[in-house]
């Protein structure tokens, strides 16, 4: 197929691989781009498919339209087939990870921001009631353990 | 529980983050075997291992639970349409920042890869603008 000529799909993307090489910062802002909104796209319909979700201190409430969720995820799907294609068109890479180094990530930084917020910490707003200093400092404690335990049980990977 | 609302914005938005992260971390345990365009995470725990990980994580939202009746915080709640209103806008800003005129911050862009990257992009950033509109449309 020559350059320039449209692809038979209907989504109206030219088919048209790179010859002329972006350069490899160039590249890699390209690819990080389009890899953060697939990331975006896909936790989107994994909340339109659940209709919305219900934790403890959050709910996101469902409060789209019945027809609205189909053409959303329609959207998206339409979206995420762009994508395909400039991945293709500009051969850019896949981003690997493995979920060991994932979540070691994730729960370090949560780690983190819990000792950031015990109470010695919270004096930055303002005196801390001592029954405050009683009743959350031990539970972040436990909550940290937790997290602990977890990254020795996934330093076992 | 009676203390003072900086405390308590503090110590909410702390829980919050910590749920949300305990969120992404099982909807990752349980996303495996999704076939994604530009990312891919290889599934390299054994199943012992994401048995104990789901324990600890269902262990902290109990304490989350308990941190909430015991201080009285107050549940957050945002509308899915919000949400997704949210998202595309900052896919918009994103998008638009990967445009070829921008890239030349990189040095500079083949003539060839703005005529190639230019509309794909420029349709990119209509569909966004489409997951808007149909948002939008109540």
């Amino acid at each position: 197929m020559m350059a320039g000529s449209p692809r038979p799909h209907g989504l109206g993307l030219f088919y048209w691989r790179a010859r002329t090489k972006m350069n490899p910062d160039q590249k890699r802002h390209l690819a990080a781009t389009l890899c953060l909104m697939e990331k975006d796209l896909v936790q989107q319909e994994r909340l339109l498919r659940s209709r919305g979700e219900k934790g403890v201190l959050y709910e996101v409430v469902d409060t789209l339209r019945d027809g609205q969720h189909q053409k959303i995820l329609a959207q998206v799907t339409k979206l995420l087939k762009c994508i395909a294609l400039v991945k293709d068109q500009f051969s850019l890479e896949v981003e690997q990870t493995n979920l060991q180094k994932m979540l070691v990530g994730e729960l370090t930084m949560l780690s983190v921001w819990l000792q950031e917020t015990k109470t010695k910490k919270l004096r930055g707003y303002g005196t801390v009631d001592e029954e405050l200093q009683h009743r959350l400092d031990p539970l972040l404690e436990e909550m940290a353990d937790q997290i602990g335990k977890t990254l020795k049980t996934l330093a076992g990977a | 529980m009676d203390f003072g609302d900086s405390h308590r914005r503090s110590i909410t938005n702390a829980l919050r983050y910590t749920e949300e992260t305990l969120g992404t971390v099982e909807a990752a345990l349980m996303s495996q075997g999704r076939l994604n365009v530009l990312h891919r995470i290889e599934d390299d725990l054994t199943p012992a291992q994401k048995e104990k990980i789901c324990d600890c994580i269902h262990t902290i939202r109990s304490i989350i639970a308990s941190l909430k009746d015991t201080l009285s915080l107050e549940v957050h709640a945002i509308p899915l349409s919000r949400v997704i209103a949210g998202a595309a806008s900052a896919l918009w800003v994103t998008l638009t920042e990967t445009e070829p005129k921008r890239l030349t911050r990189y040095g500079p862009v083949p003539e060839e890869i703005s005529t190639a990257l230019g509309p794909d992009l420029e349709r990119l950033i209509v569909q966004v603008h489409e997951l808007q509109a149909i948002v939008a449309h109540r």
